[in-house]
């Protein structure tokens, strides 16, 4: 198990759960990264502090630290 | 009036239905959070007036950020008959979410699925969708036929929902607290924003949050997700392409050529808009203008001789009305050009391109949204700052947003640039937009440093698919932006220059003077004046034309227009033989129009702009803002003169010298900053450097 925002560009994970009780957690559940979906990291901005993921069919732009939130397998 | 509400995901396409059904004209785009506050619209259906309620877009019933916060606020007053709830098919199960969280609250809902993209990813069996939820569904096309969804408004309620996932959830360890399932599921989000609008205090939620499981978020979304992957299951069928997933972004976001495609795209519009096709449309208009003036001119003349109406109607009317009035091609060319850009889904792509960078001085991608319609008017780019998520970062791109030239500012750059630096204008103007951007960071910077420290942004943005604009929108923003300006000339600017021509021929005893000798406007002026001897123009013309500024940006340059006297309306095309020896007078030097130029830029915006920034961020903060800007202002200008007269007096060699005194300026703060570096152990991700 490892945290999203250590993943790599181009590689498939599958979601383990969300971590937290903030806000941000809330909003990547509502926005449906929930345990058993898989995600695919597409793009890393420059600084690599901005990710772009795939889930569910569509596009996010998630800060990394925000993403850390994210437990992947 | 009973109230309608139109609630859905951001980008679903609510202010699109909103304008079809009001026939409206409210402003659109491919962005998450074009609407940022609720609209309201009369409309007439079976005899009855209903008002229509567009409001922001909403993932969820639990806001992030401001605009989100309108949005649920209105939901939750419950003084509404219905809520039209909007559902992209793209993005089927996201938009459910919503309408679940909606008939949670057992709101009385109608769902409308859009079919605006031709290429759906998901397509929606109506009657199965409806049967298994429980409410009334509907579909709108592009060509917005409602007749059908307007029917259904008028009836009273609807059938009772179907959430068979609530009961499978258990809320046994708050139970007692609550009568009402309601608030348990409420409990379950940890939605703040429901129990304070219910009255509860922060401690009461808090003790309520304590009592919760801790992953009882994860619990309800998963309840709500899996319900809904069975509904989509049983009644929609899925296309396997990825929604928004373009292979554009393969050129646009790739690590090498992102930037430079970036600066591409911006230099074309602005080289579209100041120089090839504006410039010659303008001076068409500009031409066309005089010749519709020149004999009506001859008509007064030789009626009232050369009398105050006279001056009257050639000074402010004509002669400053026609000088902005000839600008019409350039400023709607550049809305045009905004809108497009808006349009394509681009924006998004780089808003999360810039992230890095304007994290780093305390804004967010976002806030690119709002400083590129910035470039447009200031007014209306400062409202958009509610996509912020946290108040200091709403503030600050507010605040800086003013530094963004705006499409007002075109008219002095291009008459009083032109008249002194003829074809290099063009590295002028460029040089300006160039120096707002830049300043407007350097202030954010300083701003996050000291009064508006920036919590932790948050950045999650979906990316649109790209989109082509329709002709039918082209000629829509086309004739709306036309419009806009057309009415601002006839009302606020003729009224602006009227008052500054009064003030500028009449003495303080109410006699008539021309060449302002003695008027009003020359004593304040000449009062003022010495303040900007500094930047290089203590004329008193120059200072009256800032002040007049004040109001609307365009004024300035109608304002010197109208001191020089120059009558009739081409003044673009005579510039160079008419302007420029009078002006001569109203600027020393080249390094004189420079400053003045630069203090155009950055000095306060007009007063539309100041009072929307005090409806959004605040009085104190808009008080603060003005001085920080006469400051900046002040300041910048003060160092462009006397660069510039350095460089005009000692010639070349001067830019190479301060060139290479920067550099090793900023070389020795590198060194002692990458030498005094500490290992930390505090937030590595959010850290470059390596421990």
């Amino acid at each position: 198990m490892m945290s999203l925002c250590d993943g790599k560009v181009n590689k498939t994970y599958r979601v383990v759960g969300v971590n937290g009780q903030g806000k941000e957690a809330r909003r990547l559940l509502e926005l449906g990264i929930i345990a058993g979906q898989p995600i695919k990291i597409l793009n890393k901005s420059s600084l690599k502090k901005v990710y772009l993921v795939e889930i569910r069919g569509y596009l996010l732009s998630v800060k990394a630290s925000i993403l850390k939130l994210v437990q992947v397998a | 009036m009973e109230e309608i509400l139109l609630v859905g995901n951001p980008n679903s396409g609510k202010t699109t239905l909103f304008n079809s059904l009001t026939k409206s004209d409210e402003h659109v785009g491919n962005w998450h959070g074009v609407t940022v506050e609720e609209k309201k619209k009369v409309k007439n259906i079976g005899g009855e007036n209903f008002l229509i309620v567009d409001t922001p877009g909403i993932y969820s019933l639990a806001p992030l950020s401001f605009e989100e916060e309108v949005s649920i606020k209105i939901i939750e007053s419950g003084k509404y008959r219905k809520i039209i709830n909007l559902c992209d098919q793209n993005n089927l199960q996201r938009n459910l979410y919503l309408t679940l969280c909606l008939l949670e609250e057992k709101r009385d809902v109608v769902l409308v699925v859009n079919e605006i993209d031709r290429k759906l990813k998901f397509k929606v069996d109506r009657k199965k969708l409806s049967s298994i939820l429980g409410v009334p569904v509907f579909e709108v096309n592009s060509h917005m036929e409602t007749k059908e969804l307007e029917k259904e408004m008028l009836k009273t309620s609807s059938a009772k929902a179907n959430l068979p996932y609530l009961n499978k959830i258990d809320f046994s360890s708050i139970n007692s607290l609550f009568s009402d399932k309601l608030f348990c599921i409420k409990a379950f989000e940890r939605n703040e924003t429901f129990f304070k609008l219910q009255g509860y205090s922060d401690e009461k939620i808090k003790e309520i949050f304590a009592k919760v499981p801790k992953d009882s978020m994860e619990i309800l979304a998963k309840a709500r997700y899996e319900f809904l992957d069975s509904v989509i299951e049983f009644s929609a069928k899925e296309n396997t392409f990825v929604y928004g997933k373009s292979k554009l972004d393969k050129i646009l976001l790739n690590k090498y050529f992102a930037f430079p495609c970036f600066l591409l795209i911006l230099a074309g519009i602005f080289y579209l808009t100041f120089f090839s096709v504006g410039a010659l449309l303008s001076d068409g208009l500009s031409a066309l203008l005089s010749l519709i003036s020149e004999p009506i001119l001859n008509l007064i003349h030789n009626s009232v001789g050369e009398s105050f109406i006279y001056y009257l109607f050639a000074d402010a009317i004509f002669g400053g009305v026609s000088t902005v009035l000839s600008f019409l091609p350039q400023v709607v060319l550049l809305f045009f050009f905004l809108s497009v850009l808006e349009d394509s889904g681009y924006l998004s792509r780089v808003a999360f391109l810039f992230e890095d960078i304007l994290s780093k001085v305390g804004l967010s991608g976002k806030s690119v949204y709002t400083l590129l319609m910035g470039f447009g008017c200031s007014t209306s780019a400062i409202m958009t700052a509610r996509n912020m998520d946290n108040k200091n970062s709403k503030i600050k791109t507010a605040l800086i947003c003013p530094y963004m030239s705006c499409s007002a500012k075109i008219p002095i750059y291009t008459v009083v640039g032109g008249a002194f630096f003829g074809a290099s204008n063009i590295f002028v103007i460029m040089g300006l937009y160039l120096l707002g951007v830049v300043v407007a960071i350097l202030i954010s910077k300083i701003l996050d440093k000291t009064i508006l420290k920036s919590t932790n942004q948050t950045f999650i943005l979906e990316f649109p698919p790209y989109r082509r604009t329709s002709f039918k929108r082209v000629g829509k923003i086309l004739w709306k932006n036309s419009k806009a300006f057309l009415i601002k000339v006839g009302s606020i600017m003729i009224a602006m220059n009227v008052i500054v021509f009064i003030l500028s021929s009449f003495t303080f005893t109410f006699q008539f003077v021309r060449d302002g000798e003695g008027s009003i406007l020359q004593t304040i002026g000449k009062f003022l004046a010495p303040i900007f001897a500094p930047l290089g123009f203590n004329n008193w013309a120059v200072v009256s034309a800032l002040l007049a500024g004040l109001v609307a940006k365009e004024v300035v340059v109608s304002s010197i227009a109208m001191f020089n006297g120059v009558d009739a309306s081409a003044l673009r095309l005579i510039s160079e033989s008419i302007l420029l020896p009078t002006s001569v007078v109203y600027f020393s030097s080249h390094a004189s129009v420079l400053s003045f130029l630069v203090f155009c830029l950055l000095y306060t915006p007009c007063l539309a702009s100041m009072s929307m920034m005090s409806e959004e961020i605040g009085k104190k903060w808009t008080l603060i803002g003005i001085g920080i800007e006469l400051l900046t202002a002040y300041i910048v200008s003060f160092i462009v003169y006397n660069l510039a007269f350095a460089v005009e007096i000692f010639g070349a060699p001067i830019i190479f010298a301060i060139l290479s005194l920067v550099i090793i300026l900023c070389a020795t703060i590198f060194v002692v900053k990458f030498v005094s570096h500490k290992k930390c152990t505090k937030d590595c991700l959010n850290c470059r450097k390596k421990c």
